[in-house]
């Protein structure tokens, strides 16, 4: 499975980076690197400062939803929980915009450090603000309610939300252009800059859900029951929770609200390989990534040379999709 | 050797368990009886640390408390009364998780040794979640067994905590299950099982502690402990207790019961 999804990337990938507004014969200039040759100019641009750069970061952000959303579903023990719908995203949204609008106001030698980090250090906090806030609310007595997370992360959506709207009030129009990718969610405007920005915090995350993989699996049967199974549980839930923030903000910061992967995704995947958590999370990361640069390519030439943002796209197919997993699901939402 | 001395829980402001003792030994099943909300559960949770106890349980001579949590797993495995489970995962997977705690790997075939001895040999690919509630008891049954599959240990014997681990099986697979416990105990393990079913907690017991209200009446051989007065006293309508011909084995019959005042 593993080997397959790994060749489905592959592919995909180059499809995709030979699909898009230019006219350019990408496909010969591809042939020609892999044979050692010189290529134009034109086309080493458009390869190399453009959809190179898209595309690693669409691996990179696909790959951090899907796996954020397969932890989350098993630190919430539901297959329901995604970080776009429960407000994880929208809490990184917030301290995106709050670190662009107010970034001025941090002290010079802390704005200076954290150089092109602010916005994304600022999304993780606020993903990671909100994740613990909601597992909090939904959880007592290590019983974790479904009704009270959906409902909950509806709610911190919505608060969220309105502190973003006040925000986006009070930006100047400099800011306002900075702003406006994050109602859909989009891809475009990649650069080296932003792959660097968020590729460390969301490889960090994946490079730390092998060792998230089994614990997820005992807390499927249960905290107590996974406690008797001697895993620490109480630092475990902290690594997952810091795992899924840090995935979602990098991935918020430079791409926007992109919806639906995180849920998709996994689910898709139980229905292949099982819900084992060694076997999902790796295989997340790469059906993520497949899927997103699908998405991306979808909206990149569907109304050529225009663009629809990525979200649009996302949404379209995985809103059906989700409604048909919580149809199969009824019986888990049992209030 | 299991000990828990003046144990008291409270939940949600009610104390629940006050200044409660209770002992086991390893190589006999010891049972918790009692009316309902006498504390059997409370008792049981408290002495594996799924709820905050005030006391001290000792394992084997140590403080259950200063035990790390994977060495603990080594000596102890814990069937919960009711799991459900939100994942589509089989059988076997679940059976597997129980391995997780083993300190050294078991054999593959471990897992379907497991399900055969609950008496669901073949179950292995089934999904967990379209099974009935006694099918699903006996697979977590399984998966405690794989956790703790050796009764003696290289530190001791190792020890089942099981809550209800026969109430909603039928007969057949009742006394498949207890007599399972009973083999465990017989090699060396320590059993403690919180127990609705008088007749078989006669039958399989070595020990019966009876709780009442938060305290313990008594514990000891069944024969001692299950006695027309403090079956009465405990449940509030008059027990008559017979006694099995062939033996000292005590048992109750619904019918020779009346409640108060019939």
């Amino acid at each position: 499975m593993l080997a397959g999804l790994t060749v489905l990337l592959l592919v995909i990938s180059a499809i995709s980076l030979t699909v898009g507004a230019s006219g350019a014969n990408l496909w010969t200039a591809l042939v020609q690197i892999l044979r050692g040759e010189q290529i134009g100019l034109q086309e080493s641009v458009i390869l190399f400062d453009i959809r190179l750069p898209r595309l690693v970061m669409g691996i990179l952000v696909g790959a951090a939803l899907a796996v954020s959303g397969a932890v989350m579903q098993g630190l919430f023990r539901n297959p329901l929980a995604d970080p776009g719908l429960v407000g994880v995203s929208a809490g990184a949204g917030l301290g995106a915009i709050s670190a662009i609008v107010l970034g001025g106001l941090l002290p010079l030698a802390m704005r200076e450090g954290l150089g092109y980090y602010t916005v994304p250090v600022a999304a993780f906090l606020g993903g990671w603000f909100t994740t613990i806030l909601l597992y909090r609310l939904s959880t007592s007595r290590g019983r974790t309610s479904v009704a009270v997370m959906l409902l909950g992360g509806i709610a911190l959506a919505a608060l969220t939300g309105a502190l973003s709207g006040i925000l986006i009030y009070m930006a100047n129009d400099a800011q306002l252009r900075d702003l406006t990718f994050w109602g859909l969610g989009s891809l475009a405007g990649a650069t080296w800059e932003k792959v660097l920005v968020a590729g460390p915090l969301i490889v960090l995350a994946l490079a730390a859900t092998p060792f998230l993989a089994r614990a997820l699996n005992g807390l499927a049967l249960g905290e107590a029951a996974a406690a008797h199974l001697g895993i620490p549980v109480q630092r475990m839930k902290n690594i997952a929770i810091l795992t899924v923030a840090a995935a979602v903000g990098a991935a918020v910061a430079v791409s926007g609200g992109i919806g639906f992967i995180g849920i998709v995704v996994p689910h898709l995947l139980r229905l292949m390989i099982g819900p084992d958590h060694r076997y999902l999370l790796p295989n997340a990361a790469l059906l993520g990534a497949s899927l997103l640069i699908l998405a991306d390519m979808i909206s990149r030439s569907i109304i050529a040379p225009a663009e629809l943002p990525i979200g649009i796209v996302t949404a379209t197919l995985g809103g059906p999709f989700f409604l048909w997993i919580l149809l199969r699901n009824r019986s888990l939402l049992d209030l | 050797m299991l000990t828990a001395t003046d144990i008291c829980v409270s939940l949600s402001g009610t104390p629940v368990l006050n200044g409660l003792d209770f002992r086991a030994e390893p190589g006999q099943i010891t049972a918790i009886v009692g009316p309902n909300g006498s504390g059997k559960t409370t008792l049981l949770r408290a002495m594996t640390q799924e709820l905050p106890y005030e006391g001290e349980v000792r394992l084997g001579g140590d403080d259950i408390a200063h035990i790390p949590g994977w060495d603990l797993a080594a000596r102890r495995a814990v069937l919960p009364q009711a799991s459900r489970i939100a994942f589509p995962f089989t059988v076997l997977e679940i059976v597997r998780f129980g391995m997780m705690a083993c300190a050294d790997p078991p054999p593959p075939t471990r897992a379907s040794e497991a399900l055969e001895r609950v008496g669901l040999a073949g179950f292995e690919g089934r999904f967990y979640q379209e099974l009935s509630g006694g099918e699903q008891q006996r697979v977590q049954l399984a998966r405690v067994l794989t956790q703790v599959w050796d009764p003696v240990g290289p530190e001791g014997p190792r020890w089942l905590f099981l809550d209800e681990p026969v109430s909603s099986l039928d007969i057949g697979h009742q006394l498949e299950v207890m007599g399972l416990m009973a083999d465990y105990a017989a090699a060396g393990g320590g059993v403690v099982a919180v127990m609705h079913d008088l007749n078989l907690t006669a039958m399989f017991a070595g020990s019966v502690a009876m709780l009442v209200q938060g305290r313990l009446e008594a514990q000891g051989p069944a024969r001692h402990v299950l006695t027309d007065r403090i079956l009465s006293a405990a449940y509030g309508c008059r027990v008559q207790v017979g006694v099995a011909p062939d033996g000292d084995i005590p048992f109750v019959l619904p019918q020779a019961a009346s409640a108060p005042g019939g």
